[in-house]
């Protein structure tokens, strides 16, 4: 019983991480339709943007929910001027650029802090279920991606941004007729995609280590998630992540953690040849 | 024709290279200083624990030199920092065998480089050390081993906490590669031969970084100990993981790797009462210790991190060699090996080393420490600690033409 429960809170912990990790490439690769591959570089980003004010004694909210966001997602606007705006439409040249980019951020940042694994303490104590004991910070990580989907959903539904980047992102000619600057559109949205990728690097930091390279582990998961998602960014997404979560958690828990991704990818490949358009082509087909 | 003629030269061109270097040996053994070469990863992945092996060889010949030398002829350093990378490590060992003539090749960090080093210097006829910790099982006539192996880190240490702990039942995880799996054959076969049980063997691939998992499965399972033989960035996730679910002090948890490269990523509340064991703990009380690290201090500075038993036994394996060379009269490979087969041995700042004839390992002391406040607390230490695996499989004095690494099977 214990042992239940408190495996069903690792499941939904990892199916939180997934969704969070993947939320940022959500909106560049599902609504944008750019190929990140820096996607992991981003999370990476995010994760130092914890590490260093941390250590050099800011307190460890203020670096992860306004540092950490605030900076990646001024990386990405940047990178979205100089670099991405040339290439909206042509799919392959942004995958191309993107992964000369994430080979540029992690060279240069083994440069500035060196190939050496740097880490935080996990905040928060433990509990306890019956005989068995977990970390709390898997609770803070499920409630941060819980309110994080929320506000993307209200955001994107509810508000009149959410209205015009949802509608540029569908036809900006026809956006821009009606007033819209698309350019401008298309750069925030690239932000807050990135400022998403910021926040999930630094929400991981203190369970994963931070490493230049640590990028490299997510961007697969997070690809796999967002396809396997289909059309909708946000039921996609969240399905998804139910899903594959489930899939690698329990299987992890029977087997090894090796057996776990190995069961994550068959599960992926299965998905896409029931599914080609993903979970939403099918389910959800009027979801965000 | 041309094509010909091309391919004539390119023979004649390899079969000098193959003879070049046993003629340019001699030579190089008359000039006026000694080549010595030298391989650690002072970066990347395995730079936590290359850097002091770098510093430490460097400082070693330095003393050498300062004391005179060898033989009365003065060494000289070629140290390259292989970056991690196995190329380098095929590179620079040729480098050194062929253009440079060292004498004698001190590095390797990882087995694998080890094992990327070892067959080039096999194929050349150079004395090679290699100074760290490892799986156990070498067996070659042209290579020394400085570090400790399975049966002298975890023999004591496991003897000592299953009676400390009172421990039937233990846990085990492992990294996933060769020092994991055969360390994890080695750790079965000790615990079984002092009458405990293994009830879980796991291996995590070197990038995993979440063990909840895991943790569960130790709660439910419900061992006296827990053995922990993950390596590398990654895998310091368990440590921080393993308090942060509350089970610090809960169940022991003993290590074959944590050392203070590990240590010095984590806080001192969240290692308290892991016990380690290695041939040397910068925490050891001695006259030679103290008088090492204020060396040591002295020439890197007094913030220098903590040294761990790495550095120790990379300092200490030329002056090994050292006296070998100078028993034997030579620096000729041939009556060095003897020389070193002959029962050499230093005092080193971590207690007597001496050359094991058959196996061509260090008999040493070892210490088990508990980490006290942050601090390896010794708390038992262990004079002569034979490599009893390896010698179980290995004798190079009943058969010397041998060049290979044993296995257990269990």
């Amino acid at each position: 019983m214990d042992l239940a429960a408190i495996t069903i809170i690792q499941v939904i912990n990892l199916i939180a991480s997934l969704a969070l990790l993947s939320i940022g490439l959500a909106v560049i690769f599902g609504m944008m339709r750019v190929i990140n591959l820096a996607h992991g570089e981003f999370l990476m980003l995010g994760a130092y943007a914890v590490l260093v004010p941390t250590q050099a004694g800011v307190p460890l909210w203020i670096s992860m929910f306004i540092i950490a966001p605030l900076f990646v997602g001024i990386v990405g606007v940047i990178i979205e001027r100089l670099i991405i705006r040339h290439l909206y439409g042509r799919m392959m040249d942004t995958l191309l650029a993107t992964w000369g980019l994430s080979l540029l951020i992690v060279g240069a940042m083994t440069m500035i802090f060196g190939n050496t694994m740097e880490g935080i303490s996990t905040p928060f104590g433990s509990f306890t279920i019956g005989s068995l004991a977990d970390s709390q910070y898997k609770f803070f990580t499920i409630g941060i991606t819980a309110v994080v989907l929320l506000v993307a959903y209200i955001v994107l539904k509810f508000t009149r941004f959410g209205l015009i980047a949802r509608a540029t992102m569908q036809n900006s000619d026809q956006a821009s007729v009606l007033g819209v600057s698309p350019p401008a559109v298309y750069t925030l949205t690239f932000g807050i995609g990135a400022a998403l990728a910021g926040l999930a690097g630094a929400i991981l930091a203190p369970i994963s280590g931070v490493l230049p390279t640590m990028g490299a582990a997510y961007i697969a998961k997070a690809f796999i998630t967002v396809i396997g998602g289909g059309e909708a960014i946000l039921t996609g997404t969240a399905a998804a992540s139910v899903f594959f979560g489930a899939i690698n958690q329990t299987t992890t828990f029977f087997t090894s953690s090796v057996v776990g991704e190995v069961a994550l990818l068959v599960a992926a490949i299965i998905l896409l040849r029931l599914l080609p358009q993903g979970i939403t082509g099918r389910f959800f087909r009027r979801g965000l | 024709m041309r094509r010909r003629k091309f391919l004539k030269g390119a023979g004649a061109a390899a079969g000098a290279a193959i003879v070049a270097p046993t003629i340019l040996s001699s030579r190089g053994a008359r000039a006026d200083t000694i080549k010595v070469g030298a391989m650690h990863d002072r970066t990347g992945s395995h730079g936590i624990y290359g850097k002091e092996m770098d510093d430490a060889i460097k400082f070693s010949i330095d003393e050498i030199n300062a004391s005179g030398g060898v033989l009365g002829q003065q060494l000289e350093l070629i140290a390259f920092d292989t970056a991690s990378n196995m190329q380098n490590y095929a590179q620079y060992s040729q480098r050194l065998a062929t253009q440079e003539r060292a004498s004698v090749v001190f590095g390797g960090v990882s087995s694998a480089s080890r094992e990327t080093a070892r067959p080039i210097f096999d194929r050349y006829k150079m004395l090679y050390f290699y100074n760290t910790f490892y799986e156990g099982g070498v067996c070659d006539k042209t290579v020394f081993v400085g570090g400790e192996t399975p049966a002298q880190m975890i023999g004591p240490a496991l003897d000592y906490s299953m009676k400390a702990f009172n421990a039937k039942k233990i846990y085990t995880m492992w990294a996933d590669y060769n020092y994991g799996h055969i360390c994890s054959q080695w750790f079965k076969k000790f615990t079984e031969a002092n009458g405990g049980e293994v009830v879980a063997t796991e291996f995590y691939p070197l990038d995993v970084t979440d063990f909840s998992t895991t943790i569960t499965k130790i709660q439910e399972a419900d061992p006296d100990m827990v053995m922990s033989g993950l390596v590398g960035g990654a895998h310091i996730g368990f440590y921080r993981q393993w308090p942060a679910a509350g089970m610090l002090g809960k169940i022991p948890l003993a290590s074959t790797v944590f050392g203070p490269w590990e240590k010095s990523f984590l806080k001192a509340e969240e290692i308290e009462g892991i016990v380690s064991s290695f041939h040397y703990f910068q925490t050891m009380k001695s006259a030679a210790n103290d008088d090492f690290v204020s060396r040591w201090h002295a020439k890197f500075g007094s913030d220098y991190a903590e040294l761990g038993t790495l550095a120790v036994c990379t300092y200490n394996a030329p002056w090994l060699w050292k006296a070998a060379v100078e028993k034997a009269g030579t620096f000729d490979r041939e009556p060095v090996i003897e020389a070193l087969e002959s029962g050499i041995s230093v005092d080193g700042p971590g207690g007597r080393v001496s050359i094991d004839a058959k196996t061509h390992h260090n008999v040493m002391s070892t210490a088990i420490a508990e980490v006290r406040d942050g601090q390896f607390d010794i708390v038992k230490t262990n004079a002569d600690v034979h490599p009893q695996d390896t010698a179980e499989v290995c004798d190079l004095i009943a058969n010397p033409n041998q060049a290979t690494q044993y296995i257990p099977e269990i």
